[in-house]
């Protein structure tokens, strides 16, 4: 599997090169690096807008400035456009392509979730990383990026984190083709960027399915968190995340068993038969 | 005589293919010379204005009755949707009012929809809209309808200006915050010339946003649309008294590019952000584009 995971590019386009060349120092410099890039133009799909479009600008600088005292809501947009000096028209721009649902208030304010979301994942993996340009002994493991996940969400306080995993949670088009899609994309980007063994067996979505149980559930529990710079949330993490991997071994392991069971027992019935 | 179904059905692909042959040579026509397309026909290019002129003349004081009948009441669902998905208004702390601009929207149902909301949902009552039309009989029907309403009518906030949407020449460069266009562009003369003046009359940070017919996605709908349409211009004559009329607006449908073509279009005028969305299986499709 190792060997599948690294001669194999991912389909997003994220890594350009393979990373076995980039280990030996075979780099393709007849071709530009997409290090070399302006970032500013990075397109971070599912967004439909670059990292230098008005869009961008005006999200960045709400999470960053205005989020934290206002939380998820139209007021910190509408704020952040005044301060840029935007009219009301950029909340149109910015939630163009979302569709209007009835427990949402703003499709704006679904743009700013979905920022939120799809800008951490990325900011979580080191450019380097991704681009394959990290010695094998330097890839963090699973658990450190779990709480480098978890480290970025510090800043917005117990209280706008409640309110983001309830807005997160409300049945919508916006949870089915959004939120949902992309904690399994942040569960796959911690296994894959991460030393993690991996798989290709139905373990492959049993690991991803535990990595986002534990990535959710430390979630809620940093939303009641009251302890000093959320020391228990991280404990909680590491001890959930341990435990799931665990369950991944007992998984393994009872797998092994079963299908020596089957294969003992198939060649049992197999010399009973050859007897006639 | 033909002998077997072999040679029925030879007979028909040769006859498949000079019609298909036909239809190139029409369209080649249409690209090569001062021509374009008037629903199936090849018109000159400078008839085609007056053209649909005549047809929306024609069609102005049942517009609103023969949409219903058409689209079995859907388009007001469809326009509703287009006003809540633009969610359109001036918000209470912002600091300036909107401009508005509403093209090929004599009728008044979608600048007045917009206004509207924007006043029930955000308390936007001073943001301004021009209805823009080359019709002055449909921008009539407009102000009929404001008339009836009770608002927008002689309102200083609300300017009806009969304007050829391709030129747009009394309205200033990045002057507008919105541009909407609603079942109306494919009857431009030159779609591409409608959307780079699109782009001008924008400030920087506005939004192009248009409903129009597009390419049914699914085939079975697509056969029970391409039956319900052969119905209707027989409705037109019935409801309108105007078979021709009704079947111009058919085939400009069918003629108008499907949402990947337009999306391509809204690009090449500049726009950026450009995305989409099909509307009840395709039969028409929200567009918009951002000018950077």
């Amino acid at each position: 599997m190792t060997i599948v995971r690294y001669l194999v590019p991912r389909l997003n386009g994220s890594i350009k090169f393979w990373k076995p060349f980039s280990n030996l120092g075979f780099l393709r410099y007849y071709h530009p690096l997409s290090s070399e890039y302006d970032q500013q133009d990075t397109l971070l799909e599912p967004l439909t807008y670059k990292m230098g479009s008005i869009q961008s600008k005006v999200l960045s600088y709400c999470l960053k400035e205005k989020v934290p005292k206002y939380g998820f809501t139209e007021k910190a947009l509408v704020s952040s456009i005044n301060d840029l000096g935007y009219d009301s028209s950029m909340l149109s721009v910015i939630g163009s392509s979302n569709s209007p649902s009835i427990f949402h208030s703003s499709t704006a304010v679904m743009e700013l979730l979905k920022y939120n979301l799809v800008t951490k994942r990325y900011n979580m993996i080191d450019p380097n990383l991704r681009q394959g340009l990290i010695n094998k002994n330097d890839i963090p493991s699973l658990e450190t990026l779990l709480l480098r996940r978890l480290e970025m969400d510090k800043q917005l306080g117990s209280k706008t984190l409640t309110e983001l995993m309830a807005k997160l949670s409300i049945p919508s088009q916006l949870l089915l083709e959004i939120v949902l899609p992309e904690l399994f994309r942040l569960a796959d980007d911690m296994i894959y960027f991460s030393n993690e063994k991996d798989h290709t067996d139905i373990a492959w979505y049993t690991k991803r399915l535990g990595v986002s149980l534990t990535y959710v559930s430390s979630k809620l529990f940093m939303s009641q968190d009251k302890s000093n710079n959320y020391e228990d949330t991280m404990d909680f993490a590491k001890w959930k995340l341990n435990k799931v991997m665990k369950l991944g071994d007992y998984y393994n392991n009872i797998e092994e068993y079963a299908w020596y069971t089957v294969m003992t027992s198939y060649n049992l019935i197999k010399s009973q038969f050859s007897k006639y | 005589m033909i002998k077997s179904p072999t040679t029925a059905r030879t007979l028909y692909r040769t006859l498949t293919n000079t019609s298909k042959l036909l239809n190139n040579v029409n369209k080649s026509t249409s690209l090569n010379n001062d021509t374009t397309h008037f629903g199936s026909k090849v018109v000159p290019t400078e008839m085609k204005s007056k053209l649909v002129g005549n047809v929306f003349s024609s069609v102005a004081s049942k517009y609103d009755l023969m949409n219903d009948v058409m689209s079995l009441g859907i388009h007001r669902l469809w326009k509703d949707h287009f006003i809540n998905k633009l969610d359109p208004g001036k918000r209470p702390n912002s600091l300036e009012p909107l401009n508005f601009i509403d093209v090929a929207g004599g009728s008044g149902d979608i600048a007045f929809g917009i206004l509207d909301y924007a006043k029930s949902k955000h308390g936007d009552t001073v943001s301004t809209m021009d209805v823009v039309d080359i019709n002055r009989e449909m921008l009539k029907e407009g102000e009929k309808r404001a008339l009836n309403m009770g608002r927008y009518y002689k309102d200083p906030r609300v300017r009806y200006l009969i304007q050829n949407a391709e030129i747009l020449d009394k309205i200033e460069d990045n002057s507008k915050d919105i541009y909407t266009v609603s079942f109306g562009i494919r009857n431009f003369t030159d779609i591409q010339a409608g959307l780079n003046t699109a782009y001008r009359v924008l400030k920087p940070g506005g939004i192009f946003y248009c409903l129009e017919f597009s390419q049914i996605e699914n085939q079975l709908v697509d056969l029970v649309y391409q039956q319900w349409a052969k119905m209707l211009p027989v409705f037109g004559s019935i409801v309108a008294n105007d078979y021709d009329s009704y079947q111009y607006l058919v085939e400009s449908i069918e003629r108008f590019p499907n949402q990947e073509e337009f999306k391509s279009m809204i690009e090449k005028a500049g726009f950026q952000s450009v995305g989409y969305e099909s509307l009840s299986f395709g039969i028409c499709a929200i567009h918009w584009g951002i000018k950077a």
